[in-house]
């Protein structure tokens, strides 16, 4: 092998580096939709703040064949003590109805319990842990759009394996008072439902017919007119546009303030995030860059021999090739396997926090290849650039080191050296 | 002679510049994710600041029930505030059904929360979710036991935008008749966000100081862990920047052996090569700094400035701070030393006896 040993080492180590902080990043940056979607959940929302939803909607929703589960919901942004360090952390509290909400999430209360719709406060398992509350505890919360501060007790923990692991339950009375919303107000409904289309229907028909509140403007999703034209059939569409994942879809005018979260906290986090992966990438390239080129430097002498004993430059070339494309291969295996094990461990242990929800590092077949060919090509291509640049020389010029002594115009700087110094 | 150390050190050739632009890479790398990370709690700020702030809340423990300040210490607040105490007690009706509930003594003279024309004295006043008909003959105790207190019921329940509808309302007395403990004391300070003053002494004194609008301590909290992430991946960062400046400076000293021979065959110690070197280092690492820094400003800036054009929304607001500019400056002199360290070490053990070569 014509490279360095040494340099595998620190090969490995760059693409471990890069490994392990993508799945991270991407993780981050897909916090805040998987908040409140995931693939097989509609998210209904409001169009505005002056147009709120209605729960009867929900109620109405959940008596049809075509629903399998419903969940009427208020989230309320607010902060309270950890109990372990006694310092404030972000907590996302969700006014829901209990067992509509575990159905929908196929998640259960196993420690404690919820008495009722209206007398529950349930802490998912993460956040109880992490926050150091069980049940019976008493916590301290504030309002969320509405100056207001609540004490509450804790009445069960619950467990659904997904990011409302870290969130708070409690009634809808108790989160439309810290939101600032009236009676019968909602802010979302979330829904598994069988079969889109008739969805779909079923709410430009009804949303129509249902006076939800703030109706009588004659603009918005609630307040519409009853000639079901297009472009409202667009609203309802896009009310239903985070069922896709693609906040852009949303009314850019719209100031429901999930609406305003999702595309303002997705974007801004996602600038953060491509920045990041774009500048790692860089970092990565330079890197290894350096690396090569330094086991090259370190080598020219063996260079020049061989080519002076009659190796062309492709065959050089093919077998510098071979070193870099078998340490690339090598580094990027020992990297992509040790990077995802680093990111599943992030993961298991909560070690990182985004708006108080623990980010889960994205781990799955498309990512881990699309490792492989970005640290492939990170690898090999900084490689290939340093081999080009060391077999520019002439064989002579690297067996004597004459590159060293004597590159461009430093013989002048030599001699500019000793008349300074006589 | 110095002019001669001071020529070795700041000179440029077409090997070094690149070995500046290295540096100036990774630099631009920590500034520009610093500018971002700090726009991003700018951005937040800004968003706050637009927002209604409501009032502060003030209390020592980690729950309002259990948080107990001293009044006496309380009283030299500047600025108006309203005070309010909280026990958790039972509550048996009519000698009927108990329940579990808090009592609430507020002291608000200034109406903060809207109490200020309550006036109380053996009366409760329970919240309309307690469902305790008017009249009613009601014994508290209170939950970690006492001698039942007894009280009635003779207004209509009260509804609270601002507390939980839960709770019974009752004057100071009555507090302190059932649990004298709380003599001398308060649970929490309501401090209107206008009283500045009265914010910083609480918060000087640690007590927790929370927003009545808890969207806005979300936000920045939320920030703070998505900075503290971050900032873990910039570290992880300049370990390979430590690497680089390492191979990047092993390769321009081994470049520069001959120039090493000969300033040694002049008469320089292996301790004025090694410093020589060391000081290159710094002066290569503060320059692809500078170079690095003034990138990663118009990248950062550039990133936000064209992520509207792809329909991402966003509230960073590029800021250059201390932090995020003399940090990376720092870190790359710093990290320059340390990689130059090594390669230095080895140019001052050069031996001379090639010279004849060289020249």
């Amino acid at each position: 092998m014509l490279l360095k040993k040494e340099a595998f080492l620190w090969i490995t180590l760059c693409s471990i580096l890069f490994c392990a902080s993508i799945p991270v990043l991407v993780g981050v940056s897909l916090g805040p939709t998987s908040i409140f979607s995931s693939p097989d959940i509609v998210v209904l929302t409001q169009s505005s703040r002056d147009t709120p939803l209605d729960v009867n909607l929900a109620y109405g929703l959940g008596e049809q064949d075509f629903i399998t589960n419903v969940s009427p919901e208020i989230y309320a942004f607010t902060s309270t003590v950890n109990a372990h360090t006694g310092v404030e952390e972000p907590i996302l509290v969700r006014g829901v109805l209990p067992e509509s909400f575990l159905e929908l999430e196929r998640g259960y209360v196993f420690s404690g319990n919820y008495y009722s719709n209206e007398s529950f406060i349930l802490l998912g398992e993460v956040l109880s842990e992490r926050l150091g509350y069980g049940v019976g505890d008493r916590m301290t919360i504030t309002g969320s759009l509405n100056p207001a501060f609540f004490e509450v007790t804790v009445t069960g923990i619950y467990r659904a394996e997904t990011s409302v692991d870290d969130e708070m339950l409690v009634p809808l009375d108790l989160s439309r008072k810290m939101a600032g919303l009236t009676t019968n107000s909602i802010l979302s409904i979330r829904i598994r439902t069988t079969d889109y289309g008739a969805l779909n229907s079923y709410l430009i028909q009804n949303i129509l017919n249902v006076d939800i509140g703030g109706g009588d403007s004659g603009t918005g999703t609630n307040g519409g007119t009853t000639d079901g034209n297009t472009s409202y059939e667009q609203e309802v569409a896009q009310d239903l546009a985070l069922k896709y994942f693609k906040p852009s879809h949303l009314n850019e005018t719209s100031d429901s303030f999930i609406s305003t979260f999702i595309q303002k906290g997705s974007g801004s986090i996602g600038i953060v995030i491509t920045g990041f992966i774009v500048l790692n990438a860089v970092l990565i390239f330079m890197g290894i860059s350096s690396i090569f080129l330094r086991g090259l430097i370190e080598r020219r002498h063996d260079l020049g021999v061989l080519s002076a004993i009659g190796a062309s430059k492709l065959n050089i070339q093919i077998l510098l090739f071979k070193d870099i494309l078998l340490m690339s291969l090598l580094a990027t295996g020992i990297g992509v396997t040790v990077g995802v094990a680093t990111a599943y461990f992030i993961s298991e242990s909560n070690l990182l926090l985004a708006f108080g929800h623990v980010v889960r590092p994205i781990i799955n077949l498309d990512l881990v290849l699309i490792m492989v060919a970005a640290s492939m090509a990170i690898a090999v291509s900084s490689g290939v650039l340093g081999t080009a640049w060391q077999l520019s020389k002439a064989p002579q010029d690297l067996i004597h080191g004459r590159d060293v002594l004597q590159p461009e115009g430093d013989m002048d700087g030599l001699v500019s050296l000793l008349e300074v110094s006589s | 002679m110095n002019d001669l150390l001071l020529k070795i050190v700041t000179r440029m050739n077409k090997r070094l510049a690149i070995t500046v632009l290295g540096i100036a890479v990774c630099i631009m790398y920590l500034v520009g994710t610093s500018i971002l990370i700090q726009g991003l709690d700018v951005g937040t700020a800004e968003v706050g600041s637009l927002t209604q702030k409501g009032f502060y809340i003030v209390f020592d423990e980690n729950t309002l029930s259990e948080s107990r300040l001293d009044s006496s210490e309380i009283d030299r607040w500047p600025g108006v505030y309203s005070t309010g105490t909280m026990l958790p007690v039972t509550v048996e009706v009519d000698g009927g059904a108990t329940l579990d509930t808090f009592l609430m003594v507020v002291d608000d003279d200034d109406n903060l929360i809207g109490l200020g024309e309550v006036q109380l004295s053996t009366e409760v006043l329970p919240g309309i979710d307690l469902d305790i008909p008017r009249g009613s003959s009601i014994n508290l105790t209170w939950a970690q036991g006492s001698m039942p207190t007894r009280a009635t019921q003779d207004f209509n329940p009260y509804s609270s935008q601002i507390f939980s509808d839960d709770m019974i309302l009752a004057s100071r007395s009555l507090g302190e008749i059932i649990q004298p403990d709380i003599i001398g004391k308060v649970s929490f300070v309501i401090l209107p966000a206008e009283n500045y003053e009265a914010i910083a002494i609480a918060r000087d004194a640690g007590y927790h100081v929370k927003q009545s609008v808890g969207m806005l301590d979300f936000f920045e909290q939320g920030v703070n862990q998505v900075e503290a992430d971050l900032w873990g991946l910039v570290g992880i960062s300049a370990v390979i920047i430590i690497l680089m400046v390492y191979s990047i400076l092993s390769i321009e000293i081994q470049f520069r052996t001959p120039e090493i021979r000969i300033i040694k065959y002049l008469g320089l110690g292996p301790r004025d090569v090694l410093c020589l070197f060391l000081i290159q280092a710094a002066y290569l690492g503060l320059l692809g700094g500078l170079i690095g820094a003034s990138l990663g400003i118009v990248i950062a800036n550039s990133l936000t400035s064209v992520a509207p054009m792809f329909g991402l929304k966003s509230m960073i607001y590029p800021a250059v701070s201390f932090t995020s500019l003399g940090i990376p400056l720092a870190l790359s002199v710093g990290a320059s030393i340390i990689g130059g360290f090594y390669p230095a070490y080895k140019a001052s053990c050069t031996s001379v006896r090639g010279m004849r070569e060289v020249l």
